[in-house]
This record gives C-alpha cells, sequence and structure tokens, in this order.
C-alpha cells in the first residue's frame, strides 16, 4: 500500500505531538520508543522511518519550539533596546518556550548541539545552530561579527543553556545572572573590535 | 610600575602590629558597620574589574589582623593566616561589594602612608551595590516571580528605574486597580549569593575570632551580619511596613507605604508610591522654621511611637529615607533594617530608661545588666562615668518638658559623636549587641533633626510615648 504523503505528513505530526505529551507527562527517560508508537498508534518500526531516535524527536520538538520563539522574539522587541538587551531578549524567549522541556533539553544539547559534534553529523543541530546565529547577525550587523567572535557567542549560549538545563535555583534566577553576565561579556568583546561601543542603559 | 602590595606592606605603620591596637580597631570597624549610612546615591557604575586593587586592599587587611595573632603560637598563627586570606579572596570575589574594595584599593594606592584607622573607616562605608537590570532581564525576572510579564502584571510598569535600591532598582508601575506604585526589585540571585558568601566567611573567621576577649566580638559581628542579611529579604520588610503602617494610623500626617502583597515576593516589593521630596531636596526650598519643627516633630513622634509602642527600630535613619510629601506630609521609607526586639532585648533597653531615672545605685545595677558588665568594671570609675555622661547626653533633649529642644547646635551631635569615639577608644564598647541598633538610630534621628535646624518638643514626646508603651 503506498502511503500518500498527505499521510504520512499527519503521522509525523501525530508523533511529534504525542511526544511533546509524554516527554513532558513522563519525563524523556522514562518514556520509550515503544511507548511513543503505542500512543500515535503506529508500529515501532515505522517510527524509525520518521525519526531515527528518540533524541532526534526531542531535538525536532526544540527546533519547533526555538521556531516560535523567534516570533516571539520579534513581537516583544519595542525598538528602544540596545545590543545586549535584544540578545538577552532573543534567548529568553527561547528559553521560555523550551520551559516545558526543561529536563530534558541536556540531552538535546549532548546530541545535536554539542560542540564537538561534526558538522553535517546532525542535520537538525546544524539547522538549529544556522538559524539561530542568522538573528545573531542580524542584530549585531553593525559589528560584522568574524568567525572568533561567532564562536565565542555560540560557546556562551551552548553554556548558558546547559546551565539552564540544570539550574535548580528558585525560578531559575540564577541562569538570569548567568545569561546576564554572558551577554555583558559578550558585547564588551566587540567594543574591542574598535567598533561601535555598546551602550548600557 | 605598578606598585607591588610588599611596598604597601612595609610602609604600614609599626602600630599596626600590636594586639591591642588591631582589636581595638576591629572592635570600632563592627560598631561603625553598624551605624554605617546607606548611601541612597544614585551611583550605578558599571561593574569593573579592580583586582589590583583589591588585591592590595587583601594585602593590607592580612597585615593589619595579623597583628591580633601576634601573640599566639607560630603555627596557630600561620592557621589563621591561611583562613584570613581565604576569607578576603571570598571577600575580594564579592562582586555586589566591589563599588567599596576597590575604593578602599584606589584610597591605598593614593595613600600608602595610610594609617588603619582611615582604612576601617573606608570599610565602615561598605555597602551591597547589585548591577544595574536592563528592562529585558527585568520583565523575565518579575515573569518568573509574579508569574507575568509586567505588562500583563500591572496596568502599567516604565522600563527605566526612577531610583537606585542598594540590591536592586526601582521603578514607577501603576496596578490594575488604577494605583501608583514604586516596585522594587532584587537583581536575580543576589540574595542568596550574599548570604552564601557571609556563611563561608563566617565559617572562616568563626575559629579565628573564638577565644577570650573575642566573644563579645563574635556576638557583635553576629549581630552586624545578621543586621546585614535582613536587607535582603524583601517579604521581612514588607511585614515590616505594615506593622509599622498600623501602629501609626493614628498619627495624622505621618505615610509609611501600603504594600501591595499580591504583587510582592522575596525579592520584589510592590508599594504604594509616595510622591514628594527627599529630606535634603526638600530642605533646599527653605522652608520656614515652623515647618522644620513640625517635620521634626512628626519624625520624633512617629519614630518613638514604633519604638515605645511595637518595640520596632527603625533601623535606618538616613536623610534618603525620609520623604516631605507634596500635599505637607512626612513619609518614611526604607525598613529593610528594620529590628524588632525580643523580650530579653527589651528588658536591656527598659533598664536604660529605668536606671536613668533612678539614684547611683540603681543605675550602677541596671548598667551591669544593660552593658553586660562585670563586678570589676562596675568598679571602675572612670568607665562608670563614661556611661552615666552617655546616658546623660541620651536623655539631655529630653529634660525639659515645655521646652522645645534646639538641634541647630552643631555642639550637642559632635558631643555625642565624640562620646562614641572615647568608648571605641577606651575599649568600653563592650556591650550588649541591642546597643549598636539602639545608637543608630539615636544618632541617626538627631543628625536628622540637626540637618533641619529643627526646634523639637523632645521631652514631651518621649514623656507621652513613654507612658503609651507602658514603661
Ligand atoms: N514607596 C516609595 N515611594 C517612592 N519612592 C520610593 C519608595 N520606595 C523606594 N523609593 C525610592 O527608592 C529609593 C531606594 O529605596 P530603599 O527602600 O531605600 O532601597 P534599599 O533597599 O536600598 O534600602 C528611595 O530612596 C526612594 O527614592
Amino acid at each position: 500500500m503506498k502511503v500518500s504523503r498527505e499521510a504520512k505528513r499527519a503521522t509525523r505530526k501525530r508523533i511529534v505531538k504525542v511526544a511533546q505529551k509524554l516527554f513532558v507527562e513522563r519525563g524523556f527517560d522514562a518514556t520509550t520508543t515503544r511507548d511513543l508508537a503505542t500512543s500515535a498508534d503506529i508500529a515501532k518500526g515505522t517510527l524509525f522511518n520518521y525519526f531515527e531516535s528518540k533524541e532526534a524527536l526531542a531535538a525536532t520538538l526544540v527546533a519547533d519550539a526555538l521556531e516560535l520563539a523567534r516570533e516571539d522574539f520579534r513581537g516583544r522587541l519595542r525598538g528602544e533596546e540596545d545590543l545586549q538587551q535584544q540578545l538577552f531578549l532573543h534567548i529568553s524567549a527561547g528559553f521560555r518556550r523550551l520551559e516545558p522541556y526543561r529536563t530534558f533539553v541536556g540531552a538535546v544539547l549532548e546530541t545535536a548541539l554539542s560542540p564537538f559534534a561534526k558538522n553535517g553529523v546532525s542535520s537538525l543541530g546544524d539547522e538549529l545552530r544556522i538559524d539561530h546565529l542568522e538573528v545573531v547577525r542580524e542584530l549585531t550587523a553593525e559589528q560584522s561579527l568574524d568567525v572568533v567572535r561567532l564562536h565565542l557567542y555560540w560557546s556562551l549560549y551552548l553554556g548558558v543553556a546547559a546551565f539552564w538545563a540544570a539550574d535548580e535555583s528558585p525560578n531559575q534566577e540564577d541562569t538570569l545572572a548567568v545569561l546576564d553576565e554572558s551577554l555583558r561579556v559578550f558585547v564588551l568583546s566587540l567594543s574591542d573590535q574598535g567598533g561601535n561601543s555598546p551602550s548600557r542603559s | 610600575m605598578e606598585p607591588r602590595i610588599a611596598d604597601y606592606i612595609t610602609a604600614l605603620p609599626e602600630e599596626a602590629n600590636r594586639p591591642e591596637s588591631a582589636q581595638t580597631e576591629l572592635a570600632k570597624l563592627l560598631e561603625e558597620l553598624a551605624m554605617r549610612p546607606i548611601p541612597t546615591g544614585r551611583v550605578h557604575r558599571a561593574w569593573s574589574l579592580g583586582t589590583l586593587s583589591a588585591k592590595i586592599a587583601a594585602g593590607w587587611m592580612t597585615t593589619f589582623v595579623r597583628g591580633a595573632f601576634a601573640s599566639e603560637k607560630e603555627r596557630e598563627r600561620e592557621q589563621s593566616e591561611a583562613r584570613l586570606r581565604a576569607a578576603l579572596t571570598i571577600f575580594g570575589r564579592m562582586g555586589y561589594l566591589r563599588g567599596a574594595v576597590m575604593k578602599v584599593g584606589q584610597l591605598i594606592s593614593n595613600y600608602p602612608n595610610l594609617v588603619p584607622r582611615e582604612l576601617t573607616e573606608m570599610l565602615a562605608n561598605l555597602h551591597f551595590e547589585a548591577p544595574p537590570m536592563h528592562y529585558a532581564l527585568l520583565a523575565e525576572h518579575v515573569r518568573h516571580e509574579l508569574g507575568g510579564d509586567p505588562d500583563d502584571v500591572f496596568q502599567s510598569f516604565e522600563t527605566h528605574a526612577f531610583a537606585a535600591a542598594s540590591l536592586g532598582q526601582v521603578h514607577r508601575a501603576r496596578s490594575k486597580s488604577g494605583d501608583e506604585l514604586a516596585v522594587k526589585i532584587q537583581y536575580p540571585g543576589i540574595g542568596r549569593t550574599i548570604q552564601a558568601d557571609f556563611r563561608n566567611m563566617s565559617l572562616l573567621l568563626g575559629p579565628m575570632l573564638l577565644g577570650g576577649d573575642r566573644d563579645n566580638l563574635i556576638e557583635q559581628y553576629s549581630y552586624v551580619r545578621d543586621m546585614m542579611l535582613l536587607e535582603l529579604d524583601y517579604q521581612s520588610e514588607a511585614r515590616f511596613l505594615e506593622r509599622a503602617r498600623t501602629a501609626l494610623a493614628d498619627i495624622d500626617d505621618v505615610v509609611v507605604p501600603r504594600v501591595y502583597t499580591d504583587l510582592s515576593t522575596g525579592c520584589v516589593l510592590s508599594m504604594e508610591r509616595l510622591e514628594g521630596l527627599h529630606l535634603a531636596e526638600w530642605l533646599d526650598t527653605d522652608p520656614s522654621q515652623e515647618e522644620r519643627n513640625r517635620i521634626a516633630d512628626l519624625l520624633f513622634r512617629s519614630t518613638s511611637r514604633l519604638f515605645f509602642s511595637e518595640r520596632l527600630c527603625w533601623g535606618d535613619p538616613h536623610p534618603g529615607n525620609v520623604m516631605v510629601l507634596n500635599d505637607g506630609r512626612l513619609g518614611l521609607l526604607d525598613f529593610g533594617s528594620c529590628r524588632a526586639f525580643d523580650d530579653h532585648e527589651w528588658r536591656i533597653i527598659t533598664l536604660g530608661v529605668y536606671g536613668y531615672r533612678g539614684g547611683d545605685e540603681e543605675f550602677n545595677e541596671s548598667m551591669r545588666v544593660a552593658c553586660d558588665l562585670s563586678d570589676k568594671q562596675v568598679a571602675d570609675t572612670g568607665r562608670m562615668k563614661y556611661i552615666k555622661d552617655y546616658v546623660s547626653w541620651y536623655w539631655e533633649p529630653m529634660d525639659k518638658l515645655d521646652e522645645a529642644f534646639d538641634f541647630t547646635d552643631p555642639a550637642y551631635i559632635q558631643r555625642g559623636m565624640e562620646l562614641f569615639g572615647e568608648g571605641s577608644r577606651k575599649r568600653y564598647t563592650r556591650s550588649h549587641p541591642v546597643n549598636l541598633y539602639n545608637a543608630r538610630f539615636l544618632y541617626g534621628i538627631r543628625a536628622l533633626a540637626h540637618m533641619m535646624r529643627a526646634q523639637v518638643f523632645v521631652g514631651r514626646i518621649y514623656e507621652e510615648e513613654l507612658k503609651r508603651g507602658g514603661i
């Protein structure tokens, strides 16, 4: 039986939805691929036609959330923010959307987003990184980021994300402080280039 | 060439190495910390690292405190020093004290011959200083604390702060019900950071300070620490604000801001916003003698009501915490370092009152308890005379019931300061730590009255308020 493209898309959507529900309710580790298949009403083998692993599924959830977050971010801009604030808004919009997935973001960081992953190993991870950095490039257009600053930014971002995923302080207030300080460091590093010195409000 | 720490250490005056001196200085430092005015200035300079300055300051402090252990066995001394160095490293890393540490460092760089006394005076002015928050950070913080963005939780919220607070900043806002608010917000996590640092400091310094005559110092250190830690919890400040508000409800023309509990947490404090001028600004408008007297009268009336009827000490009588509102009422701000006396502390305070009213015998007896004196110390006439002078200074403005006391003359305040200094110099400072609070409050209020060049019927006010408090 030939499966139509329409039906494929519907199945994929169903799996993502089920994963979202189960990961949040039962936890990422406690959810098996069998659970996912059963809940999505498909055979376990079929599941792997769509997603090569549980981690890949998680990465998809994260990618979807971050796409929504980018829209949120643009909506939240008031037009009066300086660079540091814009970068802060961008990242924190992502954390807001990822909040329900906080417990398994670590798994995604380890697989799809690991700085040790070679380019091309996880295409989804590459996409995530490129989309994120695209926004950063746009925001820092005046400074035209070189490879060094871009890497500095990405390292700081991954570091903050990892901290956030494991942050046990009340309301994750420490993440806010770490993010604030990290962006301060990053923006200061830009002013070293002899470009515009960033202003602070 | 950059100066080396060792150069400064060599320049350290000999005197600092005598244990007597170092310990007196430490005692004095603690007392001055207790009296420290908390600047409300808007000096929110960017956080920059001044490691060299911090190192120099630390080097000096090491040497300075080393004096305290000169008499001990070499090994113990070395252990103490190692602990001290660790403590100073923590101290140097306390970002929220960085401004203060740098100030000390800079001063020392400029004046390498500085004597420790001046150094301790600088240290006594330490105050917390949080980095500024931009709106994006603040919005995120508020969302976590109050469950929604500022724009959702409040009817409106100004993105820029209108005042700096020691642990954060203050924003204008309007509540959903249309009330004008001042919202004080702490930098995320700063309270826990400070607590952890103080805990570490105590762990390191605790065993070092233990033993012999140092018990009293420890007690005072703990008191100062508790006092500073109290400022971290806005929920505790909110409770004090509410208590004070209720207690002062029937004094017309005095306002303590109402707290909006639904919009407050341990690190967000939403209050009714008072509109008017800070005391210094108000005095710049050249108010009449009558007006100045009226405001000073309200200040004495309200704070002594809190003191004697509520057993509540408004801990920080500072011109930045007093406002004259546009409608002429007096506004009291900042109940962060308020102290509620417990029964034991209250007994010590009332003993002071009874002691003054009674004869010599009764005086000595009550001071024995209040100042925690030994028989030998009670027999020391110099010490007892000093205490008597101090207590008389305290009561002087209250002596006349139907005459206003004129605070215009600086001599009175100066005499108080000298008495305070004499007590430190002669090491008469051993007393129950509650007296630190009391003294800070006392000098503070009177210094404000002096600043206002006010004439106040202090005697009458105290007489009435003592009676009201059942003393
Ligand atoms: N309820 C209020 N109404 C108006 N201004 C206020 C209010 N509370 C605080 N402020 C302003 O904020 C400043 C700092 O507040 P304060 O409570 O003294 O902070 P801190 O936590 O540093 O003690 C005050 O000096 C005042 O200018």
